[in-house]
């Protein structure tokens, strides 16, 4: 008989919890549901507000394009006081490579064997 | 068990079967009819806005991008009193009110009022909240270099589709594939997120590039004020790779208002029109010539005077000779000694070296529209014609082609193929497209020498091209000049030339090959007087630009290892 009643006991416990773990879990699910909606809601929003920034960088961006543009650089240039150079006066220097020279820790340029030295 | 409470069970119970009924038909019977109709009133099918690819130059630089702009459109059987929208839109968006009302009479369920107009045009018309009015946000394409490069980049229609150059010729790289997005919504009717980035087109990348274009549009604005003449076309190219550095044509035109231009301005004069090209032309004889080992620089050739009859006709020298070499009969442009020269190459051979230089067939450039010119072959050949063909008359060019006959001697005899784009990235800068350089010999290394120093002589002080001649480089090239023909009067014009001049430089390393064309100038003619000195500013200004440095300079160089370095130390450090 004690041992009788003991089960029932257990029984409707078991039935409790296996009740609240249904109940929670049901909860939780349409939680989830209605904060994924909320999360949707704000990403939309900020998609919103992307495709103004979007919308911006792309006037900003054509305004750069018109601003850099060499025609209008050399009319600055020219207000400015600046005019283009005469070839005559201009002397390009060759960059020629240094020679390079085997060491052992590996391949080294001559200069920078000679400067680079501490 | 008491009578209520039977009643009250059976009436929870009753209840409760209900719900379970119209659960049942809701979720079961009538499951279908209601998703499909709940899908209706969630879902939104939409057309997700596409970018089309942006264009750049070989630096990078944007020369067509994207804006955002505004759409209106109308469902006229939605709207009340059409008068009221007439007068509020005409208003608004400055249109004459007939025009609107012509619209909204037309009878059709949908119709687009304005497209691709500012934000701040649609604002008002968006505050009126105007039933039956819809708004939509468009991509529209901007150049926003206006002119510049016009005809290379060609432009768009309304819907973003590539109607001429580069934007036709790469449409499908620069548009991106049109998605039919269903966006979810609320029965607010606001947007949920579909987590979808928006699709963007690839972009292209030039050959072209600004700093050059820009000088060789400001040269050929130049020229064609100072000749008040009717057209002009510049062509600059690396002669080794075929890349197009340069194209300016004139008159020109804005892509970003393309439809206020007359469709004879939009045309790509460099690459549709064909011209007699003149004495241009006597590099195939020349070329021919020396290839057979027919002639040789120093062959001495009897120019009588400057005078030579052909069938019925005389053909003359514009400084008459007497007897030259044929270096001197190419320098001085004699016709006279280039027909005695084509006469002993015969008309076979010199069909075939005008077809090896690729006369006669479009070079292949990757912009469309291209024409082929004109070169009959030898059996159609009248008496006249090895007379006319071998000083440039009765066959039809394109500049390019010009261009890159001369680019082959340049190079050292290779026929390149010319190209506009250089690479075609992904969004993300990705390379998916590399342009494949494709040439064939077409001279011996030999005779490119020999042409390289015949035209160099063109330039020196007994040419015809002297003021074409750069300060520190040599120039190598040829000017021509041909009269117009007058299709209503069938004979050549007597004030329309067409003067030109095709040359590179520096003549031994060249780093440009270009050609100026300049149409119907007045006051002048020649092409070594209209396009020589034009040739001059623009190589004159692009070798500044690419830093190419003067011949006739000795670099401060030491024999010494260690001052050598020294020296580049101090340069390295500078920079």
């Amino acid at each position: 008989m004690i041992y009788s009643r003991t089960r029932n006991v257990l029984k409707f416990y078991e039935w409790f919890l296996l009740l609240s773990v249904i109940i929670a879990g049901l909860f939780t699910i349409i939680w989830l549901r209605s904060a994924i909606t909320a999360l949707e809601y704000n990403i939309a929003k900020l998609e919103e507000t992307k495709v103004e920034l979007i919308k911006e960088r792309k006037e900003l961006l054509a305004e750069r394009a018109s601003l850099s543009s060499v025609k209008r650089i050399e009319g600055l240039a020219y207000q400015k006081g600046f005019s283009i150079p005469d070839r005559r006066y201009i002397h390009l220097k060759k960059r020629n490579e240094s020679p390079e020279v085997i060491t052992v820790s590996g391949t080294l340029k001559l200069d920078e064997l000679l400067f680079n030295r501490d | 068990m008491t009578r209520r409470a039977v009643i009250l069970n059976t009436v929870i119970v009753g209840f409760f079967i209900v719900v379970l009924i119209r659960l049942f038909d809701l979720m079961i019977i009538n499951h279908g009819r209601l998703k499909a109709r709940a899908e209706v009133q969630h879902y939104k099918k939409e057309s997700k806005e596409v970018s089309r690819g942006l264009i750049l130059d070989k630096r990078g630089r944007e020369l067509a991008i994207n804006l955002d702009a505004e759409s209106i459109f109308c469902r006229p059987h939605e709207i009340g009193s059409p008068e009221r929208y007439v007068l509020a839109l005409s208003r608004f968006l400055d249109k004459r009110p007939e025009v609107i009302r012509a619209r909204l009479a037309s009878g059709k369920k949908f119709i687009w009022i304005e497209r691709g107009i500012s934000s701040e045009k649609v604002e008002p018309i968006k505050r009126m909240n105007l039933k039956g009015i819809g708004f939509v946000t468009e991509s529209r394409r901007y150049y926003p270099k206006a002119e510049l490069a016009a005809h290379v980049l060609g432009f768009v229609n309304i819907d973003q589709r590539g109607i001429e150059g580069v934007e036709l010729m790469y449409d499908s790289q620069l548009r991106a594939v049109l998605r039919n997005a269903s966006l979810l919504r609320d029965a607010n009717g606001r947007y949920l997120s579909d987590g979808l980035e928006e699709p963007k087109g690839n972009n292209v990348v030039l050959t072209i590039d600004e700093g050059l274009q820009y000088i060789s549009e400001k040269v050929l604005e130049n020229a064609m004020e100072r000749w008040k003449a009717g057209w002009g076309v510049i062509v600059m190219m690396d002669p080794y790779t075929g890349d197009i550095f340069s194209m300016a044509v004139r008159p020109a035109y804005d892509p970003n208002y393309f439809n206020k231009y007359d469709p004879s301005v939009r045309r790509n004069r460099a690459i549709t029109d064909s011209y007699e090209p003149g004495s241009t032309f006597k590099l195939i004889t020349a070329a021919g010539a020396l290839q057979e080992g027919i002639v040789s620089t120093d062959t001495k050739i009897d120019c009588q005077g400057g005078k030579i009859k052909i069938g019925s006709k005389i053909i003359e020298d514009v400084h008459p000779s007497g007897v030259l070499t044929f270096k001197e009969v190419i320098d001085r442009s004699s016709n006279v000694g280039t027909i005695k020269v084509a006469r002993m190459l015969g008309p076979h051979r010199l069909y075939h070296y005008a077809k090896l230089f690729g006369f006669g067939s479009k070079t292949g450039i990757d912009i469309p529209g291209e024409a082929s010119g004109y070169l009959k072959k030898p059996e159609s050949w009248s008496t006249l014609s090895m007379g006319a063909i071998p000083i440039g008359y009765e066959v039809a060019v394109t500049p390019l082609q010009v261009l890159r006959a001369y680019a082959a001697v340049a190079n050292g005899g290779w026929l390149v193929t010319p190209h506009v784009v250089s690479a075609v990235t992904a969004p993300d800068g990705t390379p998916i497209y590399r342009m494949k350089y494709s040439s064939q010999r077409i001279l011996s290394s030999r005779t490119a020498f020999i042409l390289k120093e015949i035209l160099t002589g063109t330039v020196m002080e007994n040419g015809t091209a002297r003021l074409a001649g750069v300060d520190g480089n040599t120039v190598a090239g040829k000017t021509g000049t041909t009269r117009l023909f007058d299709q209503r009067l069938k004979t050549y014009s007597k004030d329309r030339y067409v003067s030109s001049f095709v040359g590179f430089v520096p003549a031994s390393e060249p780093r440009i090959v270009a050609i100026v064309v300049i149409g119907e100038p007045k006051g002048g003619y020649y092409g070594g007087t209209v396009a020589a000195p034009v040739f001059k500013e623009l190589a004159d200004a692009t070798l500044a630009y690419l830093r190419v440095p003067r011949e006739d300079i000795n670099y401060l160089r030491t024999e010494t290892k260690n001052s050598t370095l020294l020296m580049q130390k101090v340069i390295y450090e500078a920079h």
